[in-house]
């Protein structure tokens, strides 16, 4: 093949522009992830996605040398006598390619999969807000260790010091990246001691919630709407499953906290749906009791 | 080269895009609240589709909407009110919105999107048993038959 004859042949100057395209194209693609530029970043990720995919088709072929072949992991790298900094590259290079290429390709891979499946959207997401992290990090670590530095810069930078800036900077990176989705131990159980004041206020006697009376409510039939007698019309009489609004056809995520872990953690929308649901179904408001024995139920799901 | 190289994908991706901006593309809704707030029972219809006089409307009988209580905060209201009104079909006409709007009466104020004459002409084969019998159920859904729909999209089948 003509297209790999040309690697073999310049692999220096090929891996220069395969990286810039990869860069150019994740470059757009990342800061065109919104909705209203969408066909571009559809595009740029297209192109990211095939570039990633083909590094890897092109490391496999017999004869690559140079940059393209993949590092070895527990190669044969004769330990120096002296610990240089490219001989150190050459050690975390393995470990680098590994999570370069399982994070590049999970980005690219699972964009091309959510076009055609929508559950995917939440995992690319997520992937497409973690490359720059381990891009960043890559970029580091050959700073750090390839980059000719300035004579007097080169003497102060023993390999000692740059494990230890780049100890630095991992522990930074994680520490940056671990600080967001940090959240409230369990916003569940946070969200039901709201309701157990409101119940214990609003209930003379109260004894506590009990799930079997939520679940009974959450299985009700009722005839205050007969388009819409039950809960289960539009949440399906399994919380765990997806559900579909019974009018509009709209599909609705799973209730139950053990598949879906974002319900029941905002009050506001809890107390919004439970109003407005109830109204629908029962005709009435659900009382504070009621409330409580439905989350309940469905925390115990 | 690097410079080039994104310039030069720029350029293809920009005419890639600039091909779809056209009659079967609205601009899709962007606003957070929006987003959240009417994309519960049903998917978040673009602006483009209704005149701010009917958005004003609809934002005024959220206690009664086709039948539902969709009631917000006063807050929320307002600043879904003030979105919707500014991305109007007769305010920003763009894309679809041109052919949509072509059919209000002027003063009138639809509610719904799918009584547009347009709209009826385009879906004018689908059947009350073929929403059945698809899945899609309403065709008020319309991600069930058009995949990019949330993206503003409606040129699939
Ligand atoms: C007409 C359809 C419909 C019926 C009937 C219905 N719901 Fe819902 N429910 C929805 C929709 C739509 C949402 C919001 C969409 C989403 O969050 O995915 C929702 C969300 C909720 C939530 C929010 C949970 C969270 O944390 O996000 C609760 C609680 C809830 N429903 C309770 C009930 C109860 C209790 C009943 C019966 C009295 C009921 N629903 C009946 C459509 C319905
Ligand atoms: C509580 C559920 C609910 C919420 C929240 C809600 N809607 Fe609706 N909406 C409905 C129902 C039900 C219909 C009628 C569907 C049908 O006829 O099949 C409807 C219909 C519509 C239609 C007309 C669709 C058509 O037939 O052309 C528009 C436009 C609309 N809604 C806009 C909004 C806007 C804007 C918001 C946010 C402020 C919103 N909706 C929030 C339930 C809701
Ligand atoms: C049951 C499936 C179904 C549902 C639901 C549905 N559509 Fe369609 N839509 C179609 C079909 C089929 C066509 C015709 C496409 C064609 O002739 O090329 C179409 C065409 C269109 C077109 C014209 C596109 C073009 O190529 O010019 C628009 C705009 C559109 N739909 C918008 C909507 C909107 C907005 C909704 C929701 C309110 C909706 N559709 C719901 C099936 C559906």
């Amino acid at each position: 093949m003509s297209a790999l004859s040309l690697i073999s042949r310049h692999p220096v100057a090929t891996w220069r522009l395969w990286h810039a395209g990869l860069v150019g194209s994740g470059l757009v693609a990342y800061v065109t992830a919104d909705e209203d530029t969408y066909a571009l970043h559809q595009f740029s990720g297209y192109l990211f996605a095939v570039l990633a995919v083909g590094r890897l088709i092109v490391a496999a072929a017999p004869g690559i040398r140079g940059p393209w072949r993949l590092p070895q992991p527990g190669g044969k790298a004769a330990a120096p006598a002296r610990l240089t900094r490219g001989a150190m590259f050459q050690r975390v290079r393995p470990l680098m390619t590994a999570v370069l290429i399982g994070v590049l390709l999970a980005a690219g891979l699972s964009g091309v999969g959510a076009d055609w499946i929508h559950r995917l959207e939440k995992l690319h997401e997520a992937v497409g807000e973690a490359t720059p992290w381990v891009v960043l990090a890559h970029v580091a670590v050959v700073v750090a260790l390839l980059a000719r530095l300035p004579q007097g810069l080169r003497r102060m930078a023993t390999p000692q010091r740059a494990l230890s800036a780049l100890a630095a900077a991992g522990l930074l990176a994680t520490l940056m990246g671990a600080a967001p989705p940090a959240r409230a131990a369990d916003p569940q159980q946070a969200l039901l001691g709201v309701f157990t004041e409101r119940a214990k206020a609003a209930t003379p006697g109260f004894a506590g919630f009990d799930p079997k009376r939520g679940e009974a409510l959450f299985l009700s039939r009722n005839t205050a709407n007969p388009e819409l007698p039950s809960c289960a019309s539009c949440h399906t009489q399994d919380p765990r499953a997806s559900g579909r609004h019974a009018k509009t056809g709209r599909a609705i995520d799973p209730m139950a906290p053990s598949v879906n872990r974002e319900r029941f953690t905002d009050l506001a929308q809890v107390d919004k749906r439970l109003g407005r649901d109830c109204e629908t179904v029962l005709g009435r408001a659900c009382t504070p009791l009621e409330q409580g024995d439905f989350v309940a139920f469905m925390l115990s799901r | 080269m690097l410079r080039a190289c994104l310039g030069a994908a720029f350029l293809v991706a920009v005419h890639a895009g600039s091909a779809w901006a056209d009659q079967d593309w609205v601009p899709p809704v962007t606003d957070p609240a929006t987003l959240k707030e009417c994309g519960e029972c049903h998917m978040a219809f673009q602006p483009a589709f209704l005149p701010a006089r009917s958005w004003d409307k609809m934002m005024d009988t959220l206690d009664d909407h086709f039948g539902d209580n969709a009631s917000l905060p006063a807050d929320t209201t307002a600043a879904i009110r003030a979105y919707l009104t500014a991305n109007a079909g007769d305010v920003r006409p763009q894309g679809l919105a041109r052919s949509f709007m072509a059919w209000v009466e002027p003063g009138g104020a639809p509610q719904r999107l799918t009584e547009n004459p347009d709209f009826r002409r385009e879906h004018r084969k689908i059947t009350a048993q073929k929403l059945q019998r698809s899945g899609a159920l309403s065709i008020v859904n319309c991600p069930a038959c058009h995949q990019g729909a949330d993206r503003g999209w409606y040129d699939d089948d």
